[in-house]
């Protein structure tokens, strides 16, 4: 569960629970070591200016403090907070979450993690965010990073990782429950318990909710709403003085509206799944930390008429961190990973070929991290993968960071990443029933896309930013990047009707983000920020395929940026007002279209607090993302929650 | 295009600063200080010339009675090496350690510049770095971090374990 910047500055000794375990059963201030120390988060006495952060990697971090008061209400809304990052809704229930370019409700180039815990499946490299959730009171952190974390977190963190921490349970002691509604969101409760068990500490927690349906783009009523459960647990105990176990489990159960590819007909989606997260960790002393986490994983999801997908996943990883001489540091680990799925068959349209299959990933990384002198901070390494589909993968990566001046900190970075070959790659068949098939589409058969020769894709990615404190109350952080991809997916038109999908497309990405911090006052803070996108896909020759490349260029935004204001007065109310501009996706005939966000929290006592929560207050309606269908490309309405919070020991 | 319309693929520092100033807990923000200041009695090593006698107490010396009472919790029952420790109001003899809290960096600078050396350990936290201070403390992320002045320990004969120069920031190295 090491922390994205942990890593990234350095300090990799110890896992982030097991100090914050360390931390609860300590009493006596005296026995904490160094790393523990450094974790403790203090809050300064006096509101002085901090150092500018020296991460040497274009790297953004939002609090459960910052999720709480934005009024986000799932993962993917509060992504929306992180400077750099596209979240766009293709319905009720789907998102595309998406960095620096390659946007799809199937996005299939990021790294996304919950407490060390992969979350994208081995069907399409992506993640279904409809079912992607956690209680967000719990969160501790998300920390993401823009740019290739493959040297690290191996296949998938080509365009960015996101990683989610949840805090330890001796931080979420006592109750902490909501209950509210709204005119879209229409019924939400949630409710955790935590207390103190065998010298650890452990809590439980279960939300519920449901989605009302947006508007089709043609007018009428969509075929997306969804009711949403979810439960779990976390424990966290350390055992004697230099080792910490904690125990993750969780479960969620979904119900949702589609509709029937070929009749149109509405359909009850259904997914649910399971999972059990083991971590543990041990230091030897200020020098060297070993953490080992085992995790396994069921889900069941089923779209009647399109597709199905069971999946049993386990992973083990083991991590070893070790101090060299001088201030250098060496980070190294290793994983193993399967996992087998049995996915749908006809008449479902979307079959895969074989239809069950299990896929085995072996992975080794080792990164040393070195200082030069007192500002030069260099760090080399390399993941090593293989794996069933994709064969051996090397993913070196380098990264500098040069402290300029207490105001100032330059970095760079060069790094490959690769996104390993999946099921619908390699697999993926479209079924068209007898007698007919699919009128002006396809004669009655199967038609196999997936291509078992397809290969990885391929990112070379050339980084470097600044960041430069202006005043005590100012800072601006500078990222450009230029990311060279090859071997990107292409949909050839032979043979007919589908053709097949081939490894023919290649292009960059160049652009680039900036982001102003103004600590106004106790009262106020302000973040503005803006991303520009250069994304230029080309067919190579020889390729048929003569739309995908465009497709992907136009499904994201060149020019996004975001505002957000937060105000408290002191005495318990608090305000956040987030605005966002995004501008058009020719892909699905997306309009620029800016909106806004506003959060109002009241305290009404020492145990409850009011929350009003208005979303996409500029326009009746508005069109994110996806082709415009029943199910997808729909008009997103305005929409009010009203909440009552409840906490108390 | 295919998978498109069949919707498989449908299927298929910010803030962090904002709340800081409301929740002040400098207890915790001491408590952790003083720890750290303990754990440099462990990670550095002082000359035989600046103890008095080889059965001296190791003294940490610091400028604040709020400080030094949180100093006194801390170290209370420990050890260094075969050593006690005391905890006494800074401007007393025999100190192997003297924290200076306080942001005017004036005022700290003075404190600083007036310490006999060798064999002293200053410790200090202004917004910037001082000249003859050793180890200052600075916020980053609601953490405290630590940057260490290599010429200024070498002038006070200290030799600092690596241990605590991994997880500091190096000054004048």
């Amino acid at each position: 569960m090491i922390s994205v910047v942990t890593l990234l500055l350095g300090f990799g000794i110890g896992s982030a629970s097991a100090v914050e375990t360390q931390l609860a059963a300590a009493e006596d201030f005296g026995d904490l070591s160094l790393d523990a120390l450094l974790e403790i988060e203090v809050v300064t006495v006096s509101k002085k200016a901090e150092p500018i952060g020296r991460a040497a990697a274009a790297v953004d971090v939002i609090t459960g403090e910052m999720i709480r008061q934005s009024g986000a209400r799932n993962i993917a809304e509060a992504l929306r907070l992180v400077p750099g990052v596209h979240v766009a809704r293709n319905n009720a229930q789907a998102y595309s979450v998406s960095i620096r370019g390659f946007a799809s409700t199937s996005s299939d180039k990021l790294e996304v993690l919950i407490d060390g815990r992969s979350a994208y499946t081995p069907l399409f490299s992506g993640v279904f965010w409809e079912t992607f959730d956690t209680f967000l009171s719990d969160v501790e952190r998300i920390e993401v990073v823009r740019g290739p974390g493959g040297t690290l977190w191996g296949a998938n963190a080509v365009n960015g990782v996101i990683n989610i921490v949840t805090k330890p349970a001796q931080e979420t002691l006592g109750v902490d429950a909501t209950i509210g509604g709204g005119t879209e969101r229409r019924g939400l409760v949630a409710i955790r318990q935590g207390a103190q068990l065998g010298g650890g500490a452990i809590r439980l927690y279960t939300k519920a909710y449901e989605l009302d349906s947006s508007q089709q783009a043609s007018g009428g009523e969509a075929l997306d709403g969804q009711r949403y459960a979810q439960f779990g647990l976390r424990g966290d105990w350390s055992l004697g003085a230099h080792h910490s176990l904690t125990v993750i489990a969780d479960g969620f159960g979904q119900r949702g509206t589609s509709a029937d590819p070929l009749t149109g007909d509405e359909v009850e989606t259904d997914a649910d799944g399971a999972s059990l997260n083991l971590r543990w960790a041990r230091d030897f002393g200020e020098d060297a930390g070993l953490s080992a986490a085992l995790y396994g994983e069921q889900t069941r999801r089923e779209t009647p008429g399109t597709f199905a997908e069971d999946r049993d996943t386990i992973d083990f990883s083991l991590q070893y961190n070790t101090a060299l001489l001088g201030a250098h540091t060496l980070v190294a680990g290793a994983g193993y990973r399967r996992s087998s799925d049995d996915t749908g068959s006809p008449p479902d349209v979307v079959i895969f070929d074989p239809q069950d299959r299990t896929v085995e990933k072996t992975n080794v990384f080792v990164m040393g991290q070195f200082a030069i002198g007192s500002r030069v901070n260099l760090s080399v390494g390399s993941k090593f993968e293989d794996g069933d589909l994709a064969g051996s993968e090397v993913q070196p990566g380098a990264r500098l960071g040069v402290v300029v001046s207490d105001d100032a900190f330059f970095w760079s970075s060069i790094a490959r990443a690769v996104r390993t070959p999946n099921r619908l790659d390699q697999d993926v068949a479209i079924f068209c029933p007898e007698p007919d098939g699919i009128i002006g589409v396809c004669a009655p058969g199967r038609f196999k896309l997936g291509n078992p020769d397809f290969e990885s894709e391929t990112l070379v990615a050339y980084e470097m930013g600044w960041r430069q404190r202006l005043a005590d109350t100012a800072s601006v952080d500078v990222a450009l990047f230029h990311n060279d991809y090859d071997d990107l997916r292409s949909q050839e038109v032979v043979p007919p009707p589908f053709g097949t999908l081939e490894n023919h497309l290649e292009g960059t990405g160049s652009g680039g983000e900036i982001n102003l911090n103004l600590d106004l006052s106790k009262r106020w803070n302000m973040q503005i920020w803006y991303a520009y996108l250069d994304l230029d896909i080309n067919a190579k020759s020889g390729s048929t395929d003569t739309t995908t490349a465009r497709q992907v260029e136009q499904a994201s935004p060149r020019h996004q940026a975001g505002a957000q204001l937060q105000w408290n007065d002191g005495g318990g109310t608090a305000a956040h007002l987030a605005l966002r501009h995004v501008s058009r996706l020719d892909s699905f005939s997306v309009p620029s279209y800016t909106e806004a966000d506003l959060t109002v929290i009241r305290k009404l006592s020492e145990r409850a607090e009011l929350r009003l929560i208005g979303r996409n207050l500029l326009d009746d309606q508005h069109r994110e993302f996806g082709s415009p269908s029943a199910t997808g490309g729909t008009a997103l309405e305005r929409a009010g929650i009203v909440e009552l919070g409840l906490a108390w020991d | 295009m295919v998978l498109r319309r069949f919707g498989l693929l449908l299927a298929a520092g910010a803030l962090c600063t904002v709340h800081g100033a409301s929740w002040a807990q400098p207890d915790l923000e001491r408590k952790v200080k003083s720890a750290f200041i303990y754990n440099f009695a462990k990670f550095v090593s002082w000359p035989d010339s600046s103890f008095s006698s080889p059965q001296a107490p190791f003294t940490i010396c610091a400028t604040e009675p709020k400080i030094i009472d949180t100093l006194r919790d801390v170290v209370a029952g420990k050890t260094v090496g075969e050593r006690g420790i005391q905890v006494l109001p800074a401007g007393s003899s025999g100190c192997q350690i003297v924290y200076v809290p306080g942001a005017d960096a004036e005022e700290v600078q003075r404190v600083l510049d007036g310490q006999p050396q060798p064999g002293i350990l200053t410790v200090y936290e202004t917004d910037r770095a001082l000249d003859n201070g050793v180890v200052r403390f600075f916020m980053q992320d609601r953490k405290v971090r630590l940057e260490i002045d290599r010429e200024a320990a070498a002038a006070a004969d200290l030799s600092i374990s690596s241990k605590l120069l991994r997880v500091a920031s190096l000054r004048n190295s």
